[in-house]
């Protein structure tokens, strides 16, 4: 008896002993962030969404409609200069202060954060700025230091005083009000933390957080990094502008912990989490979550077609394959929900076409299909490779692959269906005839910012669409492409803006038919009921900035 | 007798310079950025910062990661390296899930052992059903199985379901040998001299056959130990225990040398630890070892 007693006061002094569990609230998130340094950034900047958009601000922000708000800008103008760049002055709110809860942020914050990632690992990205064309050539060069810096003082972002931040883009871009709601790389910098700091101690200060640093903006903060445990702890940031409103019963939400399980739906269904995605096929099917919830995404699934190699180098096969194509069919019993489209811009998407503008596009109809390949008996004489991804997602691309091959075998079309874990690799390779490897591929598309000119970049020239259209017709249907694109970005008038990318979208899906879209994906997860505002945005992201306890 | 346990010990220990050096050249053989790629990914701080952390170009480069830890750097690039004493405390987490692991698995061989004692039908199935079922099982698996109950838990129940899913294989391997030296010592004629003597077949056991089967549990530790400390990675990753094996294997990833050479150089350095309280425990327990030191 006295052992007993003795061993269970040793197991009772160990209850604090080895690794706790973290305080507050859990949620399981498929990947860790790969760097906190919003301004730099990372190629797989996917990863760091979820923590930023949780911690920092833009100078806009996006509505329940995607619609362009003011967020630390309160008001904006917009002027064309004489030489033909498109100036935006924006006046910040003085009511917002860094997470010290002293320092107000201001112009000069930005004009950093758009200086550190003109010369960041995702500089491109930030090329509508007036001036960092130069850089990046002086980059690419590889000239010297001194010369770059030179460049980047030169760059289009001006603190004209504390609160007036002065933004000159090379060309009139109407996607660039909603690029800085949602692209962390236009965040502002806290220059009055990083002044006199090396570029090591920049990247040590941002990426090992500790006594407060760094500091935010938005509700939270990044309290912890244990990147070898794969967890992030968030704290609440109390001088934050930004902070959710609380309903009647609702607290804040103190500490968040992020983290990365091999066993979340079942540490979700013990109660240990409070959010986790649901992407698996089966679970999606079963219909045994009652608190499932569906988050529709600015997204598109398409089938791309091989315009180089026969017999899908003719518009009008193509035509036939995407009108053999029932959507709805395809999808049926897949997913809780689904949207089927023939278009590629998702009607949620601002200036996107309307129901009388889609139905010009191709869209189902079987008859039409085979009259159309009639016209060509030599279709039906290879079998055509389609390419898709081989890994657990939430689009089950293997279930659609295999409906497309079954749907066009309706109309004598033979389809063979590679999964490949080196999917992009694969639909760039080149086979020994010339051609691209491919006939068809799958690919999901998901907009980066809420604005038409996400989804073209993709399909222009210098874009990784490997459809090979950019040769058709000498390449002039996209140069047309291409000039009615330029002309929407630089049109002030939405509503003009809008023809104009609805035409580029018929150029591309009517009269080109370089891909067929499918769908439009949702994501779905399942989150305790008492946490409000926990949600995924229709980036694909999950969104903590709203996030608070009932 | 400490005195040859201590030359044993040092014979080991010169493993250990040979295994940091062997793992400094094998990380600098990973492929890094090249120039074309810095150009376009990393700015040049971080390439410097690479090269600095490799110690390429610098006669004596291998001797960087040592450096680093000397003058108290953070292991591995600013941003993400580590302290050695952050190393240190994760490495102690692992150790102690390694360290309960070695005790169940001492307990999991016994049970084994008596278990291929036995002479019924169910006994013998067990003897060759259960080595096959453990050895062909991934740790990954049962720490699976349980992850869902542990994980989130505190209170060491993760670290205890670590050490629990990380013995069963040394265990049944330990069980297994015991059970043959059990096998070979009582079919010896002294075991059945002494029973014809009329001593109880318990005293037979604890006092002779037991102290002649030590040497070859022994043998088995240090093997049994690393088995334990590597497998203990899987299981750490599975049941979300941030501990140095999720760190390690982090490292690798991430081409982040001075945390890898300095680790795996603790890894042997904490292995060669093992083999001499190994070689202690002999010397205590074994006459022939004692003999053979004087």
């Amino acid at each position: 008896m006295r052992r007993a007693v003795l061993l269970g006061s040793l197991l009772a002094a160990c209850g604090p002993c080895g690794f706790q569990p973290d305080p507050g609230v859990k949620v399981v998130v498929p990947a860790m962030p790969s760097t906190l340094d919003w301004s730099t950034s990372d190629p797989t900047s996917w990863v760091n969404y979820p923590v930023l958009l949780a911690t920092m601000k833009g100078l806009t922000q996006l509505s329940e409609r995607n619609e362009v708000q003011p967020a630390i800008a309160g008001r904006w103008e917009r002027t064309l200069t004489p030489e033909g760049h498109e100036r935006y002055l924006f006046h910040l709110r003085r009511d917002v202060r860094w997470s010290d809860g002293a320092t107000p942020v201001t112009a000069r914050d930005f004009v950093l954060g758009f200086r550190r990632a003109a010369v960041g690992k995702e500089r491109t990205d930030t090329s509508d700025l007036l001036g960092v064309d130069e850089v990046l050539s002086l980059l690419e060069r590889g000239a010297p230091r001194a010369e770059v810096d030179a460049a980047v003082e030169r760059i289009g972002a001006r603190a004209l005083d504390d609160w007036t931040l002065e933004v000159t883009l090379s060309h009139p871009r109407s996607y660039f009000l909603s690029r800085l709601a949602n692209v962390y790389l236009f965040f502002p910098a806290p220059s009055a933390f990083l002044a006199g700091k090396s570029e090591e101690e920049i990247r040590a200060y941002y990426d090992r957080p500790r006594g407060g640093h760094p500091v935010s903006v938005g509700p939270f903060r990044v309290d912890a990094w244990d990147r070898a445990g794969e967890r992030v702890r968030l704290a609440r940031n109390p001088a934050s502008a930004f902070a959710p409103p609380l309903g009647p019963g609702e607290r804040p939400v103190e500490v968040l912990t992020l983290m990365k399980s091999e066993v979340g739906p079942a540490l979700y269904d013990r109660g240990r989490v409070g959010f986790v995605f649901v992407d698996s096929p089966v679970a999606l099917g079963s219909g045994r979550f009652p608190d499932l919830t569906r988050r529709e995404l600015l997204s598109t699934y398409f089938l791309a077609f091989n315009t180089q190699r026969p017999p899908l180098d003719s518009p009008e096969v193509r035509r036939a394959v995407a009108m053999a194509l029932d959507r709805d069919a395809l999808l049926a019993g897949l997913l809780p929900a689904a949207r089927p489209t023939g278009v590629l811009l998702p009607p949620t998407m601002p200036l996107s076409a309307t129901e009388d503008e889609a139905r010009r596009l191709p869209t189902f109809d079987l008859a039409a299909a085979r009259a159309l390949l009639e016209r060509h008996p030599e279709a039906r004489g290879r079998t055509l490779r389609l390419v898709h991804t081989a890994r657990e997602s939430f689009v089950p691309e293997t279930a659609i692959a295999e409906r497309i091959r079954d749907q066009l075998a309706r109309v004598g079309l033979k389809v063979e269906i590679d999964a490949r874990s080196d999917f992009s690799s694969e639909i760039s390779r080149v086979a020994p005839d010339g051609f691209r490897a491919h006939d068809l591929y799958l690919k999901r598309l998901g907009a980066d910012y809420a604005h038409p000119n996400t989804f073209f970049t993709l399909f222009e020239r210098t874009g990784n669409h490997f459809t090979g259209w950019e040769k058709l017709r000498g390449g002039e249907p996209l140069a047309r492409f291409q000039a009615l694109r330029e002309r929407a970005d630089a049109e002030g008038d939405l509503e003009q803006a809008r023809h104009l990318y609805v035409q580029a979208q018929e150029v591309l899906l009517g009269e080109e038919v370089v891909i067929a879209p499918l769908y439009h994906p949702d994501r779905y997860f399942r989150a305790r009921p008492e946490l409000a505002g926990l949600s995924v945005d229709p980036f694909n992201f999950l969104s903590l900035g709203q996030v608070r306890l009932r | 007798m400490i005195r040859l346990a201590l030359s044993r010990a040092l014979r080991q220990l010169v493993l250990v310079p040979i295994v940091a050096l062997a793992s400094y050249f094998l990380m600098a053989a990973l492929p890094v950025p090249t120039e074309e790629e810095a150009k376009r990914q990393l700015s040049p701080e971080l390439v410097e910062s690479y090269r600095r952390d490799l110690g390429l170009g610098q006669p004596l480069g291998f001797l960087r990661p040592w450096e680093k830890l000397v003058r108290g750097e953070r292991l591995g690039t600013t941003a993400q390296g580590v302290t050695f004493e952050e190393m240190l405390v994760k490495l102690s987490g692992s150790a102690g899930v390694g360290l309960v692991g070695l005790v169940l698995s001492l307990l999991w061989a016994a049970a084994f052992a008596l278990l291929r004692a036995g002479s019924g039908r169910l006994s013998r199935a067990a003897g060759s059903g259960l080595p096959a079922l453990a050895f062909g099982t991934p740790a990954f698996i049962p720490a699976l199985l349980l992850a869902p109950a542990v994980v989130e838990r505190g209170h060491l129940l993760p670290e205890l379901a670590a050490a629990l899913v990380v013995s069963i294989w040394p265990g049944v391997l330990l069980g297994t040998l015991i059970a043959e030296a059990l096998r070979q010592e009582l079919s010896r004629d002294y075991v059945r001299t002494a029973a014809a003597k009329g001593l109880p077949r318990s005293r037979v056991l604890g006092r002779h056959v037991l102290p002649n089967v030590l040497p070859a549990l022994l043998d088995s530790l240090p093997p049994v130990a690393t088995a334990l400390l590597a497998g203990s990675f899987a299981a750490e990753r599975v049941l979300g225990l941030p501990y140095f094996g999720q760190l390690y294997v982090a490292a690798v990833l991430q081409k982040q040398v001075a945390v890898v050479v300095v680790a795996t150089t603790v890894f042997a350095a904490l292995l060669v630890v093992v083999t001499l309280a190994v070689e202690l425990a002999r010397l205590a327990v074994d006459p022939r070892a004692r003999e053979a030191a004087e």
